[in-house]
């Protein structure tokens, strides 16, 4: 009786510590920000700062690592890039009002970082010209900094206007930044060469993530406060936005990334990915739905 | 002029959306500090999605909307900005609107919990509701640590490891405060410490509460008797260290730059060091005054008062006299000092006797007598 009793209870323990390891490992916590360099792993950063790597296991998302920001930084900004052939990610975050651009191995190694007095909210980077761009927390400014030896971020432009800077994109094909404020629901052009902003899309009322279609000629933008995910046509500017998705799982969209099949989004309020289609529908989700 | 017109859309705590507007007053936290606030609107949602909220309810003040406000959505957005969300609805509508609030705060204040104002405006209705348990949180944090307790130098034992307990209360009223890290640093006898100074405390400090920080620190003796040679006034410290609290307040306040607490020590060296400068003291004193070539008048008189006899020469009764008298004099000084905090007073300097310096100066004035005392005074003068 005593042997039954042992062997219910130690089942019990066991299934319930395997329900415990696969909801941990499906955990998301607040994933602020996203991004992918085909063909690795999507890389997920959670608010708490603690960067997750996502990859498809039988057709489904799992999370397949992680490492963690030091204590008390605040997810901001993540791309997943190439640098002298190795994989690399700079993490954009946030400990109190100082911000802090980091370059990690994609095990997690701090290989430098970079810090922003002002405070960071996005980040992307140009690989042809091994540059990376900041946008400022509190100030309209935008930062450069250059992959040499004891670089530091150098004062690129001001997108003037602007009232509190967020995510920003480098537009190859045209040599400019794309900058979203938070708070005007804008989308400002930066160009690099002359260093002059100008306003180009508006309508918007808090653009979280932008992202280009491969062929660059439309921009994706992820906005927290209409719950969707739009586009804009980049070769007309102030031209409204098209829906692209709104799905009703949507609680705040805060990172765009490209997969093999679609478009992910992260989603800060709904604490989940959402893996969409090239049509915009639903495909699948992590954590799934229970 | 785009610019221009978007920025006049979105005004700083105003908004018109759809059918429904609101305003949020600004805060004062002090004097010189306030706090507005940033509203967007975020659209309608239904009530089943508001049913999924964990919301805290509040009615206008003429019953003509419901202000819901997400508990849940307390946090800090990409930039670390202190936000969260409202929904308003209509008396009898089941859907709402979504706004999204952001705080921007300007000047230096503690966290505190706040009621805010909030003003709504609906096809020719207007009220207005009062929202109590919002964080308000700044974007330079105040002091959020006071230090409680004695300001006098704190006494720390040589040649052994000890405890100092700092007492601190906090400063936020009605936020409890983390604390993330303590670390501590010398900050004008880095030498006179061994080994890491290390702090124990509770992580976890409640609102307006009272807490501690335990030092465990250990002097470096040498060290410390070099520094506490030259601080010989009582009330002087002889080191002061820096200790620097690190610490969130809670509900979504941001991690404060090191918070500097000041503990002035004093080294109190223990019996062995002082009984040894004492007898150093005394002894010197003694050899310094057979030094001093007597007055004829005053070795006559010394002759004649005292009779050379007994089972010690005169000189070793001298020398035990003025070593016994070094011991009373210290003996004295010491139970003064500690019990009435009276200083000793040598040539105009208030001297602490509980130091080894003074106690080893006094031992040595004292075995010296008044020939040594003059000479000392003959000295200073020049």
């Amino acid at each position: 009786m005593q042997i039954r009793l042992a062997q219910f209870f130690l089942s019990a323990f066991l299934i319930a510590s395997a329900q415990l390891i696969i909801a941990q490992q499906s955990e998301l916590g607040r994933p602020v920000a996203i991004d992918r360099l085909a063909p690795g792993s999507l890389y997920v950063l959670g608010a708490q700062g603690v960067v997750r790597a996502v990859d498809f296991q039988n057709g489904k998302p799992v999370i397949t690592g992680s490492f963690r920001l030091p204590s008390s930084w605040a997810g901001s900004d993540i791309v997943s890039t190439q640098v002298g052939g190795q994989n690399i990610l700079f993490v954009a975050a946030n400990y109190g009002l100082t911000g802090q651009v980091s370059m990690y191995s994609a095990t997690g190694n701090l290989i430098r970082s970079w810090t922003l007095r002002s405070g960071v909210a996005g980040i992307d980077y140009d690989a042809a010209s091994s540059t990376l761009f900041a946008a400022s927390g509190r100030t309209p400014e935008i930062f450069r900094i250059t992959m040499t030896n004891g670089s530091q971020p150098e004062f690129l432009a001001e997108a003037s206007g602007s009232q509190r800077l967020g995510p920003i994109l480098y537009d190859a094909r045209e040599k400019t930044l794309l900058i979203g404020d938070l708070v005007m629901g804008a989308i400002y052009n930066v160009d690099i060469a002359n260093h002059k902003s100008s306003l180009l899309f508006t309508g918007l009322t808090s653009p979280q993530a932008l992202k280009l279609s491969p062929d660059g000629a439309t921009l994706f933008v992820a906005d927290a406060g209409a719950r969707k995910v739009v586009t804009y046509l980049i070769a007309q500017p102030r031209t409204p936005a098209r829906v692209f998705a709104t799905i009703p799982q949507f609680r705040s969209p805060s990172g765009l990334a490209w997969t093999d099949e679609g478009l992910a989004v992260s989603d800060d309020g709904a604490k989940k990915l959402f893996f969409l289609s090239k049509n915009g529908s639903l495909r699948d989700m992590l954590p799934a739905e229970k | 002029m785009v610019l221009t017109a978007v920025a006049a859309l979105l005004g700083p705590a105003s908004l018109c959306a759809g059918q429904i507007a609101i305003q949020v007053s600004s805060l004062q936290p002090t004097t010189t500090s306030s706090v507005n606030f940033t509203v967007q609107d975020w659209g309608s949602i239904t009530g089943a999605d508001l049913e999924h909220l964990s919301t805290q309810t509040f009615q206008s003040d003429q019953q003509s909307f419901t202000v819901n406000v997400d508990t849940g959505s307390f946090s800090r957005d990409k930039v670390n900005r202190f936000q969260f969300d409202l929904y308003v609805q209509k008396a009898g509508a089941s859907g709402a609107e979504h706004f999204h609030v952001y705080e921007d705060p300007v000047g230096v204040f503690v966290d505190y919990i706040a009621q805010i104002g909030v003003s709504i405006k609906s096809a020719g209705t207007a009220d207005s509701a009062n929202l109590t348990d919002i964080p308000i949180h700044a974007q330079y944090e105040g002091d959020i640590f006071s230090r409680t307790g004695s300001a006098n130098p704190i006494q720390v034992e040589l040649g052994t490891s000890s405890q100092i307990n700092i007492p601190i209360v906090s400063n936020l009223t009605n936020l409890q405060a983390s604390i993330n890290s303590v670390t501590i640093a010398s900050t004008t006898c880095t030498k006179c410490w061994q080994g890491q100074l290390t702090a124990t405390y509770d992580s976890t400090v409640q609102p307006s509460g009272p807490s501690a920080l335990i030092l465990t620190v250990q002097p470096n003796t040498l060290y410390a008797l070099y520094a506490s040679a030259f601080a010989v006034d009582p009330h002087k410290s002889q080191d002061t260290l820096a200790v620097y609290v690190t610490s969130t307040p809670g509900q979504g306040g941001l991690p404060s730059l090191p918070q500097k607490i000041e503990i002035p020590v004093r080294f109190s060296p223990s019996f062995l060091y002082l009984a040894s400068a004492v007898i150093l003291g005394s002894l010197i004193g003694f050899g310094v005054r057979r030094l001093i070539p007597a007055a004829a008048s005053d070795a006559a008189a010394s002759a004649a008062a005292v009779p050379a006899m007994g089972r010690f020469p005169r000189w070793a009764r001298d020398l035990l006299l003025s070593v016994a008298t070094a011991v009373i004099v210290e003996l004295f000084g010491l139970v003064l000092f500690n019990n009435t905090n009276t200083s000793v007073v040598v040539f105009g300097f208030s001297l602490d006797p509980s130091q080894v310096a003074p106690a080893f100066l006094v031992a040595i004035l004292v075995a010296g007598g008044p020939p040594v005392v003059s000479k000392i005074s003959e000295a200073i003068k020049f």
